[in-house]
């Protein structure tokens, strides 16, 4: 089992780190609370040209996860794991001007968490990756209510929608919204696509999801699959 | 690709949905005379027994609409890191989801238990083998 030691404490991990120097120093620095050296070496790593699509993937899709693995095994607190996840989320905001799209691609996409999921940086990653690539997103972050959510469907119409589902126990909340977006919102060119922890534990889940057109465990899989779902509107 | 998928009756789900009310409290009152289960949560009991039994009929709901097994095995495995530190010993989780078990067969029409309940002893057998290894 991998291990990240800082101090006098070792951590047992779940997966060991992406083969670059930041993943294990960016976590380790957030394992001692040093939210100022964690952002110093992001931001550097950005101006030294690391690509910002790879810091989402590897340092910060992977940090996320194990710290998920460290509360879970109670190796680290909630207020640990707050504080963690409270810097990335401000890291990746501070990130945003380095956002850049090559070309602005016609093609919209409402980017959400299922109704009652109040983790939010999954989708928040999946959002910024299509402004990455040149789509026009709108993030509507946790806990979206069903109602607001269809108004917004069909005040943008957008190209894509994607649902974020992080505990498999929302999942009932998942199937009521589909239902309910077909039911009211659900326009001929609208594409689904949901994604989360359910899905990396269950790898057939989603054929027994009729009505999402895919299912995504990664969020370095995304722009092909929305790509390839969503074609530009001239 | 591996697949555990299982067909359920739309029947059955909405059986167990209706009757949850009264299958959660069954199991949460039979839980309350435990003392050797409870005693050291302490005041919180009932909140502590209600929240997890919540989340396990949530949980069970889950697999049923969609077919899908798996979700309870990654369930089983979280319990199984999380729950002792936050004060819950397995045995304990196991004798209260053997009782979810049986108020289910009690209060649910065979025809729609007998489909609920394999998905119900692949989490309590999951959890078991952790326990058993350990």
């Amino acid at each position: 089992m991998p291990t990240l030691v800082t101090g006098e404490t070792t951590y047992q991990l779940n997966i060991d780190p992406p083969k670059n120097n930041l993943s294990k120093q960016y976590l380790t620095h957030l394992l001692n609370d040093e939210s100022l050296a964690a952002r110093q070496l992001i931001l550097e790593a950005v101006e030294s040209g690391f690509p910002i699509k790879r810091l989402y993937t590897e340092v910060f899709q992977w940090s996320q996860r194990e710290v998920g693995y460290l509360w879970e095994t109670g190796q680290i607190n909630v207020a640990d794991e707050h504080f963690i996840t409270a810097t990335t989320q401000s890291l990746m905001a501070q990130l945003y001007p380095y956002i850049r799209p090559k070309l602005i691609k016609n093609k919209k996409a409402i980017i959400t968490c299922v109704p009652s999921e109040l983790h939010e940086i999954g989708a928040r990653m999946v959002a910024d990756y299509l402004t990455m690539d040149g789509w026009d997103t709108y993030f509507l972050g946790a806990n979206t209510p069903i109602d607001s959510l269809i108004e917004k469907i069909q005040t943008k119409t957008p190209l894509l929608l994607g649902i974020s589902v992080t505990m498999s126990h929302h999942i009932p909340q998942l199937l009521n919204l589909i239902d309910k977006i077909k039911e009211n919102a659900r326009h001929s060119s609208l594409k689904i696509i949901v994604g989360g922890r359910p899905f990396i534990v269950s790898p057939s889940l989603c054929k027994n999801l009729p009505l999402v057109d895919a299912c995504m465990n990664d969020v370095s899989s995304l722009l092909d699959l929305a790509n390839n779902l969503v074609s530009e509107v001239e | 690709m591996r697949d555990n998928s299982f067909e359920i009756s739309k029947n059955a789900i909405q059986a167990l949905e209706k009757k949850g009310d009264e299958i959660l409290t069954d199991v949460i009152n039979q839980s309350m005379q435990e003392q050797d289960e409870i005693a050291h949560h302490g005041e919180g009991v009932r909140e502590i027994l209600e929240k997890g039994m919540i989340f396990t009929h949530q949980m069970l709901l889950s697999a049923l609409r969609t077919g899908q097994s798996d979700i309870l095995v990654d369930q089983a495995n979280w319990a199984v890191n999380r729950l002792p530190h936050d004060n819950i010993q397995l045995p304990n989780l196991i004798a209260r989801l053997t009782r979810y078990r049986q108020a289910i067969i009690n209060q649910l029409p065979g025809a729609d238990s007998e489909q609920i309940t394999p998905f119900l002893d692949i989490l309590i057998t999951s959890i078991q083998n952790h326990v058993r290894t350990d």
